[in-house]
């Protein structure tokens, strides 16, 4: 996105290929993935843009939520928003669609790239309207990101051979301690296994699973050393999502 | 808060914490912007479970606030202190939970949202409930009292008024503890929306 030159250190690139060279500054004419200050770049062009063209103001409480005061068409007044995560873009406002065509004009969205929102960050958007109300309400959701991080765990945990329940009926067994765990620790490949799933599970809380919040913070004290029957544990609460999923 | 807002309030709330935080301010953000829009309401579930962790006997810190009808920030913790009564795990959990409370106020501040009156806590330990919202109680453990003082001088800034609420409504109960079958199924129902 930005071609402007930049000047950039070669100070920790001194191997034999740079020779005499090894050392000096350098004028980049082309961006590459691994600047360090391309991140700098990205957002700077955007924000310019958003300043200046769209007359939005970052919060300084979250530099990605960008507002303008505007006016409704019953006359009150009221911020418009802008949600910037790198490409991905939301906008709410009574007409989004008219600060989405500006943007486009600069930043040459895809072909329908506007639309309604339907994911975000890997949540699930959806809007609903609930009994007795005229207008919609928007909800986030983890079912997307559900179904896919189930799908991601079986695969992961196929090579392992490891015997599941079939049927469970709590997110973690019942009755569990996991601080009196005394099995035998995993080994190191099996324990970044163990972190991976208590990403995915942290991930799926953030999104709004919170009725298995206090599980997995349980859990993921032992992210570091955990043991054989943590896993079990973790694919416990894997298992109750599988069964409610296949409806059972 | 603005007075006014004091004064609306029914005889049993109002409450008078100048004689004991007499300097006590709600401090808004230097440079707020104007506030647009609809208010919003602010409400806080604060729970412990207490001495939980059998090795350690550390207890669990469960935090929810929602914004109007729905759930902003949720937090299950466990503390760092080993608290040797629920009144001291209730009154750290509290702790935390104002700590959040105050960052996500100043969030929406800045966002032009405006916070209509108090954020209503709702904690299910009436100990807790007494010496928070009660100016003239005072705390007769020694240990906790930094925590104590936090919440209370909070209480005095108008931020926010401590509630009870009883443990089997108590929305954060499902953040301290594992609950199995119907009763995790009531909260759930409670908390998520299962859209279709």
């Amino acid at each position: 996105m930005c071609c402007h030159p930049i000047i950039v250190f070669l100070n920790s690139l001194n191997g034999d290929e740079f020779g005499d060279y090894a050392g000096r500054k350098a004028i980049i004419k082309m961006a590459l993935y691994g600047i360090k200050s391309a991140g700098y770049s990205w957002r700077s062009f955007p924000a310019r843009i958003l300043c200046e063209e769209l007359n939005f103001i970052p919060c300084r409480a979250d530099m990605d939520v960008w507002r303008r005061a505007a006016r409704k068409k019953n006359g009150n007044r009221y911020y418009e928003y802008l949600f910037v995560y790198t490409d991905d873009i939301i906008a709410i406002s009574e007409d989004p669609k008219r600060i989405l065509d500006v943007m486009n004009e600069h930043f040459l969205l895809k072909e329908d790239a506007i639309e309604e929102p339907t994911r975000y960050l890997g949540a699930t958007i959806s809007k609903h309207l609930m009994d007795g109300d005229s207008y919609y309400t928007w909800a986030i959701g983890s079912k997307e990101y559900l179904i896919e991080s189930l799908r991601v765990v079986k695969h992961r945990i196929t090579p392992l051979n490891l015997t599941l329940k079939s049927k469970v009926t709590s997110a973690l067994p019942s009755g569990y301690k996991p601080e009196l765990d005394s099995s035998d620790y995993l080994d190191d490949d099996t324990t970044i296994l163990y972190m991976q799933l208590i990403g995915i599970l942290r991930w799926l809380v953030e999104l709004g699973r919170i009725d298995i919040c206090v599980e997995v913070s349980m859990m993921s004290s032992y992210n570091c050393m955990p043991r054989v029957t943590h896993l079990y544990a973790v694919l416990h609460i894997f298992l109750i999502y599988r069964q409610i999923r296949n409806g059972k | 808060m603005d007075s006014a807002y004091n004064e609306n309030l029914p005889q049993t709330e109002k409450r008078d914490w100048s004689e004991f935080y007499p300097f006590a301010r709600k401090c808004n953000p230097p440079d707020m912007p104007e506030a647009l829009g609809l208010g919003v309401e602010l409400t806080m579930f604060v729970d412990a479970s207490h001495a939980t962790n059998l090795v350690t006997r550390q207890s669990r810190t469960g935090v929810s606030i929602y914004v109007n009808k729905a759930p902003i920030i949720w937090s299950s913790k466990k503390q760092n202190s080993i608290e040797t009564s629920s009144f001291g795990s209730e009154v750290m959990a509290l702790n935390t939970g104002v700590e959040l409370l105050e960052g996500l106020s100043y969030k929406l501040q800045m966002m032009g949202v405006p916070i209509e009156g108090y954020c209503h806590t709702c904690v299910d330990n009436m100990s807790v409930v007494n010496n928070t919202s009660v100016p003239e109680s005072v705390l007769k453990k020694k240990s906790n009292s930094i925590a104590y003082h936090y919440v209370r001088s909070k209480c005095a800034q108008d931020i926010l008024r401590i509630a009870s609420e009883n443990t089997k409504t108590n929305l954060a109960d499902i953040l301290t503890k594992v609950q199995v079958g119907v009763t995790k199924k009531a909260f759930r129902d409670r908390i998520i929306f299962p859209g279709d």
